[in-house]
């Protein structure tokens, strides 16, 4: 994505920097993420892309529902995070959740405590994914390859 | 013969389109009988004499003015045209803000549509007839509806102008939401001390008539003649009888909350909304009223009437004001949490600290009673916020601001916060007021709230210091809400009953925001004060001022001429089916003598859908007339083999594209703009014509729903693009190539996004 249209299709131009998204955001209350500075930041040129914080955004929209302006807070923070897994900028412990959305095809795989309680519920062993059906689950495989993911985080398969 | 005045405008035409070129080609184009001329600024004194002395030396008998929106100065050159033959005889054709405004970037194509659209004027042109006038007579009443601090002020200027005027107010006391006020900015005066003798002399002037507990129900009629039906609901008390001495309310059992204190007191169901009501007449709450009779007991000026009944009052005025003012917006169930006790909004807080509020003065937060430690303001709640109302509302910085103070003032130990956005005080003496407000220890936050959170009657505010790119959260014993202000019941009312023109935000819309403040569309209706926009009180006193001046030259003949710029029925071919008369909400159209329908040049509105629905087309206007329109699209298409026609309503859509205009906006230039006096005055025909003669598309762009200024006219002209479509359809051609639009005058970008859409369709 150009800059121009990063601009234009997060709307941040509109923003008036009140605060409404920092403050409301649940992740940034105990931590370093200020949505309303990452914007700030971004709209102005500067190079956010190396931010940690960038990834404690949880995506929750709130800020985005807030906003009084309309500015698309949680699609500039996803579209700074696309960019930095360009860059290879990104924390460590993301390595290990793409190897496990590559390994089980998902991001959060089944642990041995939610495979007992799913039989105490009188559940199938494991749920209806994309694991399920072997196919669907190698196209889905080549899929993150052909993205190029795993070389751009390091993960060897 | 024709002459054609091509304008400049400085650089704002001449920057864009070549004007010489343009010139040369409409001179190659046309025969012996145009003649083009070219002027830097046609409106100037120059240009007029320009056109005046060629309307003279060459015999002109037709005039085609090619310059800017004639929404901008139209006027200007109806009057010019005007001195030297009939008014009627001259077209303007607006090359700024339709063409090299929004085409500024393809000059060459700016130049070929300004001279498809100079042709269409030429056509159209040749089709003008003289209109004549008539008069009528005038009414010099006057009707002010609302009788708040506007309302007073523009009654009370009137009268003084010896005209006769009927204040009609909702509520069973004058004075509107200054009287709930303690203060004002910035001069901390006692609101109702500077509102009492505005009370009591609109009261005591023989020349208001004043009705209190009324309400306008109906207006029909004419500029100059309205006549209104006003609708007086019984207090049950007997108004003349009642000499307000309270007694009534004394010995009534009920206890009811008091809408005048925001529901922070009690009263009585026989009541006074407060000691200093005026005027001071007392009323029966009959839907908390158990009729025990204690006050009819006790009442010596017998006035208790328990069998009153609502009365219709019917007058006759020639001009209307309204002045029905704002309300606060409600928060509630919101993340302010304005339903709880302790959160507050601004109007709330002035009768808490009012002395002649529930507290006497004394400032106490509403769950217990304790007097707060901490209060904190919070600032644009609801104003500026797309999910609310996208606009400033103006005085609540001030408003804040002034509280702030005389809390402090009073007791320097509470803490006062005022969190906000941007400080906004423009004004004189405001910012001032503002810098004395930080002095007295007035702490200000930069940021927006974004929570109000209750812990049982305390309230934690959360907000970023976006100085300090810090969350913080602020203990307070009381929130107060600075809400937005949003048009009041009565105005949204009235303004739909009117027929006035809203904005998007629902506020009654003036003739011109800059050169016509207080005027509306509607000829002989007037606004002033908070049913326009959120203002302060001197605003208000400055719009009625000004009201009661525009009413009065309005009103300052006693005759008005109208010009006869009408529909006329040709009785030959009418077939007497009566759709016209249907169509009509003004009723104007009347079924004659012998069968044919005759229209009333005196009540016909000029909105045209009485010509585009007739089936034998017996119904044609003087001006706009289906020979005019036709010349005009005649004219583009032959100049132009690639176009798309949009019908623009005078009312919306061509204000939109005249703003897309102003803010520079670039769309295609094959969109080619004909003007017409509402979307209803697009019949199938005309949309029909258009394609015949080449046209690639057609659009039709109208009022919102629900806001045609001729009520219906939008959804007459949605009808008939629904039947071009189907006709579309059989004879082999796209039906999405014709296309509705709905949109407001304010609604640039809407304009640019349907034409874009339809350069893409079509």
């Amino acid at each position: 994505m150009k800059d121009t249209e990063f601009l234009e299709d997060t709307k941040i131009t509109k923003c008036v920097q009140c605060g409404k998204c920092s403050a409301s955001c649940p992740a940034g209350r105990n931590s370093r993420l200020l949505t309303r500075k990452i914007i700030m930041e971004a709209k102005s040129g500067m190079d956010v892309v190396g931010r940690e914080e960038l990834w404690l955004c949880t995506t929750c929209f709130l800020c985005f529902e807030r906003c009084p302006k309309g500015v698309n807070t949680v699609d500039a923070i996803i579209e700074l995070r696309n960019r930095a897994v360009m860059e290879g900028k990104f924390p460590e412990v993301h390595v290990g959740a793409i190897e496990g959305i590559y390994d089980t095809g998902s991001g959060l795989p089944l642990s041995p405590d939610g495979i007992r309680d799913r039989s105490m519920l009188g559940l199938e062993k494991e749920p209806e994914d994309i694991a399920r059906n072997e196919e669907d689950f190698k196209n889905f495989q080549k899929l993150i390859k052909e993205l190029g993911l795993l070389e751009k985080v390091g993960v060897e398969r | 013969m024709i002459g054609v005045f091509i304008c400049h405008c400085g650089i704002n035409i001449g920057g864009v389109v070549d004007i010489d070129g343009l010139v040369q080609k409409v001179e190659n184009t046309t025969g012996d009988d145009v003649l083009v001329y070219q002027n830097l600024f046609v409106c100037s004194q120059a240009g007029q004499d320009l056109i005046k002395d060629k309307i003279e030396e060459e015999g002109l008998d037709r005039v085609v003015v090619a310059s800017c929106s004639p929404k901008h100065h139209g006027a200007i050159f109806s009057k010019c045209v005007g001195e030297k033959m009939n008014p009627y005889l001259w077209e303007m054709v607006n090359i700024r803000e339709q063409c090299s405004w929004v085409h500024r970037d393809d000059p060459e194509k700016a130049t070929d549509k300004a001279y498809a659209l100079i042709m269409g004027g030429i056509e159209k042109a040749r089709k003008l007839q003289e209109i004549g006038k008539t008069s009528v007579p005038l009414t010099k009443d006057v009707l002010v509806i609302g009788g708040g601090i506007a309302g007073m002020h523009t009654s009370l200027e009137l009268a003084d102008k010896d005209f006769k005027v009927y204040l009609v107010e909702k509520k069973p006391n004058i004075g509107g939401n200054m009287v709930r006020l303690d203060r004002t900015f910035p001069t901390d005066d006692c609101s109702m001390c500077t509102i009492s003798p505005k009370l009591n002399e609109v009261t005591n002037n023989p020349n208001i008539t004043l009705f209190t507990c009324a309400e306008v129900e109906e207006v029909s009629g004419r500029p100059g003649e309205y006549k209104a039906k006003i609708l007086k609901m019984p207090r049950y008390i007997d108004e003349e009888k009642c000499t307000g001495c309270g007694t009534c309310g004394t010995v009534c059992p009920m206890a009811i909350l008091n809408d005048f204190d925001l529901n922070l007191a009690v009263r009585s169901a026989a009541y006074a909304p407060n000691s200093q009501a005026v005027p001071l007449k007392y009323s029966l709450d009959r839907d908390k009223c158990i009729q025990c009779g204690l006050c009819e007991v006790v009442c010596e000026a017998d006035a208790i009437r328990y069998d009153q009944k609502e009365e219709v009052i019917e007058v006759t005025v020639g001009a209307i004001v309204l002045a029905t003012g704002y309300e606060q917006y409600d928060l509630t169930d919101t993340e302010y949490h304005y339903e709880h006790p302790n959160v507050i909004s601004g109007l709330e807080l002035e009768r808490l600290i009012n002395s002649t509020g529930p507290t006497g003065g004394e400032l106490k937060r509403p769950s217990d009673g304790k007097r707060p430690e901490s209060v904190v303001f919070v600032q644009c709640a609801g104003s500026r916020d797309r999910r609310h109302m996208e606009y400033c509302s103006k005085i609540c910085c001030m408003y804040a601001t002034k509280n702030a103070r005389l809390i402090k003032q009073e007791d320097p130990d509470i803490d006062v916060d005022v969190c906000y956005i941007d400080l906004r005080a423009a004004g004189r003496g405001y910012e001032e007021y503002y810098d004395a407000a930080r002095e007295m220890g007035v702490n200000y936050i930069k940021g927006n709230v974004s929570d109000v959170i209750p812990d049982g009657d305390n309230l934690t505010v959360r907000l970023e210091n976006t100085m300090l790119g810090e969350i913080q959260e602020i203990n307070a014993d009381l929130v107060v809400l600075s809400t937005a202000l949003v048009p009041s019941e009565g105005t949204a009312k009235m303004t739909r009953s009117l027929g006035l023109v809203r904005k998007e935000d629902e506020f009654a819309a003036p003739f011109h925001m800059k050169i016509a403040p207080v005027d509306t569309a509607n000829m002989g209706m007037f606004i002033a004060g908070t049913c326009e926009s959120p203002k302060p009180i001197q605003e208000c006193i400055v719009d009625a001022s000004a009201v009661a001046s525009r009413v009065s030259s309005f009103l300052k003949n006693d005759e008005m001429d109208i010009d006869l710029v009408t529909a006329f029925i040709n009785p030959e071919i009418c077939v007497h089916c009566g759709k016209c008369e249907e169509n009509c909400v003004y009723g104007a159209i009347t079924e004659g003598e012998d069968g044919a329908f005759v229209v009333s040049d005196i009540s016909c509105h000029a909105c045209g859908k009485c010509a585009a629905n007739c089936i034998t087309m017996a119904v044609d206007y003087r001006y706009y007339s289906d020979i005019q329109i036709e010349a005009q699209i005649d004219g583009i298409l032959a100049a132009d083999d690639d176009v798309i026609v949009a019908f623009c309503c005078d009312q919306c859509s061509y204000n939109a594209a005249d703003l897309a205009g102003t803010a520079k906006k670039q769309y295609s230039p094959r969109i080619k703009i004909i003007h017409l006096p509402c979307s209803g005055r697009v019949s199938v025909n005309h949309i029909m014509y258009a394609f015949d003669k080449g046209a690639k598309g057609v659009m039709v762009a109208g009022c919102l729903k629900e806001q045609c200024h001729y009520i219906d006219g939008n959804y007459r002209a949605e009808e008939n693009v629904e039947i071009a479509k189907k006709a579309l359809s059989l004879m082999g051609i796209e039906a999405e190539k014709c296309e509705m639009f709905f949109m407001s005058s304010a609604m640039a970008d809407k304009f640019v996004q349907s034409v874009t859409e339809m350069d893409v369709r079509c």
